[in-house]
């Protein structure tokens, strides 16, 4: 078969990303441009001031991903682009932009879902073979899905308040933490002791997860250490929250696991970047004898190099879009696969 | 062979120019800009046998009006003039209703918004009298123009205005937002 190369474009948060995928595992160029910097000073992503930043750079980042692969846009054979779940705004630049190519060259426009780009960041440099389980764990998402084939998706349990990463950036607000708050969080846990008491997070038969109840502990630690005129260590308070956390993640997994008796589980998102994380859970897959795939950490946070990878199995079962294709904030992965 | 692009407000507008023939294609939406804009402009081109590699220059409105609105016009508009590499104009919505009207006297185009109105003044000759401004009052002293578009004027209007890097494309907000106060 010819080679395939996919143009993908992500802007559903606060990274304006392109990047060019050949055949959906090799990572040709992938620009990030982020707009840390500028959330950093309101303290989280302000979702009009990402979407006028992505409006401001697009044809620049499209520009930027060409030269680096040294090739032109008469060498796409598709384009991609995240078109939902996120922030509506600047989802649509990234959609509009990325129709105006599929018009202009007349090749197919393909419309991805996130949170598939994220489970097919493990696609680039990673062979593995299906049945399987895979954990999205992000700002936004902590979902257990069963994927019996590449494009099949059950979703076994997912959170039932806050995201993962949305307590980590919690807690970062209560400890007083700097914006990002998940990875300054990490750094802390990394140097102290889990030497505070945490609460046991939904000991139940569901693959379900709940993370608003440790936020809510932490937050009432905090206060009322306060009250007593005692000091915090916020090292330690972060260690005990990660190791909680992390224990709830792994013993949900590994009984997802040991129930649907599979021996492949991939693990992707932002908090995919997370070391701690990522160690915990190999270490449980290997003592179960289950293979553990991770995608690099660059390819954890928000890309557009894992919109190209689930852009080509798209590709590959002709699911294209048409240009009337708007974007959604919110969309749960099967609807993204028509079954024929 | 000339695009017009127009998605500020509720009522798309999509105009192409050959020659000397004008084809407009219209659409009220109130949410749905994303669903109609590009298949209106595939529509055009596809209903009028013509092809986009003809295409010489982009014109488009980059507000004020609604964000959204703006932003997709504006994101079609940059790329098709960067993939295309052709030359591209941004004209503001509120020049755009001034230079479609011809009066005699001074006039004024004002959009209003939930909170305010946006004011542009010109002169007879399409000269601005001062800068296009937000406020929570209208107090505007002028002759006001009716908000409509006429696309063989608003292409004439451009005529002299040089074209615009398409990665420097940006939108005519005109207001502040909370977090910049």
């Amino acid at each position: 078969m010819k080679d395939v190369y996919i143009l993908a474009v992500e802007s559903s948060c606060d990274e304006t990303s392109v990047s060019i995928i050949k055949n959906g595992h090799e990572d040709i160029a992938t620009v990030i441009n982020s707009q840390i910097d500028v959330h950093t000073k309101y303290g989280g992503v302000v979702p009009e001031v990402a979407s006028r930043l992505h409006l401001e750079n697009i044809t620049m980042v499209i520009d930027e991903c060409l030269d680096r692969a040294n090739m032109s846009l008469e060498d796409i054979d598709a384009f991609a682009c995240t078109y939902a779940p996120g922030l509506l705004g600047s989802l649509l630049v990234g959609v509009e932009a990325t129709k105006a190519l599929s018009f202009v060259y007349n090749k197919p426009f393909i419309a991805t879902n996130h949170m598939m780009g994220h489970i097919y960041a493990n696609m680039i440099g990673n062979e593995y073979d299906y049945p399987l389980i895979s954990l999205i764990v992000s700002g936004g998402h902590t979902d257990l899905i069963l994927m019996k084939s590449e494009n099949e998706f059950e979703y076994l349990g997912q959170t039932l308040d806050d995201a993962i990463g949305e307590a980590y950036d919690k807690v970062a607000r209560i400890l007083d933490l700097p914006y990002p708050g998940g990875p300054n969080v990490e750094k802390y846990a990394l140097e102290g002791t889990p030497s505070y008491k945490m609460p046991q997070i939904l000991n139940d038969d569901s693959f379900n997860f709940s993370f608003s109840g440790i936020k809510s502990h932490i937050n009432n630690l905090v206060h009322n250490e306060h009250q007593r005129g005692h000091e915090i260590n916020k090292y330690d308070l972060a260690c005990s929250f990660q190791n909680c956390v992390t224990s709830h993640l792994v013993d949900k997994t590994k009984k997802a696991l040991l129930k649907y008796n599979l021996k492949t589980f991939l693990i992707s998102g932002g908090v995919a970047a997370n070391t701690f994380i990522r160690t915990s859970l190999k270490e449980m897959c290997e003592s179960i004898g289950v293979n553990m795939y991770m995608p690099e950490k660059k390819y954890c946070t928000d890309n557009a190099a894992m919109i190209g990878a689930a852009a080509y199995v798209l590709y590959k079962n002709k699911q294209f879009a048409p240009l009337s294709t708007n974007a959604q904030s919110h969309a749960s992965l099967e609807m993204n696969f028509k079954k024929e | 062979m000339i695009l017009f692009i127009d998605t500020h407000s509720e009522l798309i507008t999509i105009a192409l120019k050959n020659n000397d023939d004008l084809y407009i294609k219209t659409k009220e939406s109130e949410f749905s800009h994303s669903v109609y804009t590009m298949p209106m402009i595939e529509e055009i081109f596809k209903e009028n046998n013509l092809n986009i590699r003809d295409l010489k220059k982009i014109i488009v409105v980059n507000g004020p009006g609604s964000f959204t609105g703006i932003r997709i016009g504006l994101s079609i508009a940059k790329t098709m003039a960067y993939a295309l590499k052709i030359d591209i104009n941004t004209i503001s919505s509120l020049t755009a209703y001034l230079v479609s009207n011809e009066t005699n006297k001074n006039k004024a185009s004002v959009i209003e918004d939930n909170k305010g109105y946006y004011i542009s003044v010109f002169d007879k000759n399409n000269n601005p009298i001062n800068k296009e401004y937000y406020s929570e009052v209208n107090d505007c002293k002028y002759d006001v123009v009716e908000q409509k578009l006429d696309i063989n004027r608003i292409i004439d209007y451009c005529k002299n205005i040089k074209s615009e890097n398409p990665h420097f494309v940006k939108a005519n907000y005109v207001k502040k937002i909370e977090v910049e106060k």
